[in-house]
């Protein structure tokens, strides 16, 4: 193996992996900005999103054309819920409250998809053929890596366009903005913040959906929402571009890693670089500074 | 006496802007006497009513009250989120394996104190300029960092199960039995309150205060705040440290897989439902959450159904996040809110006929 090929490889790799990411950062980004809280229950509405699809598609029996929109509708509504029940008491009461209320939030979820569906593993229904076509450099790729890569791309612009050009995305940014003055100019705040946390379980249900298709429906699921941080940290917390390209950098890091160093360390290698990114450059590439008033 | 915190203090006339009135740092620490009283009191009942069982979550609580209390000091002092707590106890516990060849059991809780409070300063050097989400972040960072120490450190030595601490002694005792445990773990938890106690009646608890209470204000009024920060950061450190240490001592087995973010994620939610920055409010978390599965499966027992011993971890984990979430949005005082609000009552009546009697 040469070092050309190694590249080639982490790239494809990386890539795939963050076409899984993505979406999962761009969730963290849309409610950390509507809502200025970073959700820890992000992995968790990966999780419910999966078993969302497992319900849909395994136990219901859908087809997979109609299972998928069930599920995003599912965990749009979850999000819904999520945020009129728990996020809108505890808004603007402190990063400790947030945190907490997310984190207890995340272990609630964990439990009740266990009471309902069983602890073990799940498959889920996979639509896509396993059988993959190997690249020059020893890499095979299957169907279903494409299609996640090319349904994050196809997703997260779709995302982008809809902020920039619609009115709705006009109201999300306007809201994020200031609440209050949107509220002046006729907004319904709430509405647009609900709508946000809608959007962003949707999304993390894609990924875990991804996910669930890719390897298998489990609690390691959990971790993605805590994995993406150093990716939203990297592009700055309320920057949708940055953090997609966070999340590419992120699988990058992470094949790299598990390819020179064995997987053991992607972790080690992730949270140091988070700690040095926080000791040097807290607010991202792409971010904007916290000013604080006296 | 109130103890309302960040009240507007009506303006001496002439003078800009508000002023923040401090809460008094006496009414935010227990008092030595308080301790000393409610070790011995635990000591008691530990004596004399305690099965074996009791006793030994007994020692699991003092274990958990010292790190509960410990970071209290840094998240409702001083207004430094963490969940760290892991990670520090995790130092605390390997470098008590290593400093155990040297003096045992004292010498290892004494050098886990100061390698986690060393650890602790450096998080907090790194804390300095951030707040809110991206401190959290820090310690989370952190958390992962020592875990994979850990791991390798394991590997290195060959160690995959982890480490075997001997069965200490301190001087002449053999500390074998649980009621000798609860004496040791006590001692530590009343040397601890009164640090803390200490440490708030003074200049450096009013620093710590003035930044919880405003940043950049406490910067303009001359507290050097990155400096304070670092120290809160390193206190709490070293004293949750000193409390995995031990632990890892009663437990005799010290292992990476031990110290997992969900471990860190309990002892902030010990200081959140007992009640942030109030007085016993963590004390009172901390034999919650410890106790949370023996009050679960004590109510079970009473039922036949096997529903709740079959998934006992996973109702755990629903009350657990449940008893969060209600807290939080009913009452963000805590347990030592709702504690006063019920014996208030009972406390103005006593007075009451105490005042009806003497007159």
């Amino acid at each position: 193996m040469n070092l050309l090929t190694d590249i080639w490889r982490i790239v494809v790799l990386g890539v795939i992996a963050g076409g899984i990411y993505a979406p999962v950062s761009a969730g963290l980004v849309i409610v950390y900005r509507s809502s200025r809280l970073l959700n820890f229950a992000q992995g968790a509405l990966c999780f419910t999103g999966g078993y969302a699809y497992y319900l849909c598609a395994d136990k219901i029996g859908m087809p997979v054309g109609a299972a998928i929109p069930a599920a995003l509708v599912i965990a749009g509504a979850l999000g819904l819920l999520i945020y009129f029940l728990l996020v809108s008491p505890v808004v603007g009461r402190g990063p400790i409250i947030a945190i907490m209320v997310t984190i207890a939030l995340s272990s609630v979820l964990e439990a009740a998809v266990f009471l309902i569906f069983g602890s073990g593993q799940q498959y889920v229904q996979n639509p896509f053929s396993s059988h993959g076509v190997r690249l020059p450099g020893n890499v095979v790729v299957t169907p279903l890596d494409l299609a996640i890569v090319i349904g994050s791309v196809v997703i997260l612009t779709a995302l982008a366009a809809v902020l920039r050009f619609t009115p709705f995305g006009v109201a999300v940014r306007a809201v994020s903005d200031s609440p209050l003055l949107a509220g002046y100019w006729g907004q319904n705040s709430t509405r647009v913040i609900a709508w946000t946390w809608a959007l962003s379980s949707a999304l993390s249900a894609v990924a875990g959906m991804a996910y669930a298709m890719n390897s298998v429906l489990d609690s390691g699921m959990l971790t993605l929402g805590t994995l993406v941080f150093p990716a939203v940290i990297l592009g700055g917390m309320d920057s949708l571009g940055g953090a997609i390209l966070g999340s590419l950098l992120l699988g990058l890091a992470v094949q790299s890693t598990t390819l020179y160093l064995g997987a053991q360390w992607s972790d080690f290698v992730i949270y140091g670089a988070l700690m040095l990114l926080l000791l040097v450059r807290p607010y991202g590439f792409f971010g904007t500074r916290e000013v604080v008033r006296l | 006496m109130s103890t309302t915190v960040k009240t507007p203090v009506a303006d001496p006339p002439g003078s800009p802007g508000q002023r923040w009135r401090l809460p008094s740092s006496a009414e935010a620490a227990v008092s030595p006497v308080a301790i000393v009283v409610g070790c011995l009191v635990v000591l008691a009942l530990a004596w004399f009513a305690f099965t074996p069982y009791y006793l030994y979550l007994t020692v699991l609580t003092a274990f958990a009250c010292i790190g509960a209390a410990a970071l209290n000091l840094q998240m409702g002092y001083t207004g430094l989120v963490s969940i760290g707590n892991a990670g520090f106890m995790a130092v605390g516990a390997f470098t008590a394996v290593w400093a155990d060849h040297f003096g045992g059991l004292l010498a290892g809780v004494l050098a886990g104190g100061v390698a986690a409070g060393i650890v602790g300063l450096l998080v907090g050097a790194v804390a300095m300029r951030l707040r809110g989400f991206y401190l959290v972040l820090s310690t989370l960072a952190l958390q992962f960092v020592v875990a994979f120490a850990g791991q390798e450190i394991e590997q290195a030595l060959n160690k995959p199960a982890g480490f075997i601490l001997p069965i200490p002694s301190a001087g002449p005792w053999q500390l074998g039995s649980d009621r000798s445990w609860l004496m040791f773990a006590l001692i530590l938890l009343a040397i601890e309150l009164i640090v803390i106690h200490l440490i708030m009646r003074g200049r450096l608890g009013r620093a710590f205060l003035a930044i919880r209470e405003h940043e950049n204000a406490a910067g303009v009024v001359g507290v050097n705040v990155a400096l304070h920060k670092m120290l809160s950061s390193g206190i709490s450190a070293a004293m949750i440290g000193v409390g995995g240490a031990g632990l890892a001592y009663y437990i005799g087995n010290v292992d990476y897989s031990t110290y997992t973010l969900d471990l860190a994620v309990s002892y902030a939610a010990m200081v959140l439902i007992g009640g942030l920055g109030s007085k016993y409010g963590p004390l009172l978390g901390a034999a919650l959450v410890t106790l949370l599965p023996a009050l679960l499966s004590a109510l079970d027992s009473g039922s036949s159904a096997g529903y709740f011993t079959q998934h006992a971890s996973s109702i755990d984990l629903l009350v657990y996040g449940l008893l969060i979430i209600v807290i939080v949005i009913v009452e963000p005082g805590g347990l030592a809110v709702l504690l006063r609000r019920l014996t208030d009552p009972v406390g103005r009546q006593l007075a009451r006929i105490v005042r009806g009697t003497g007159s």
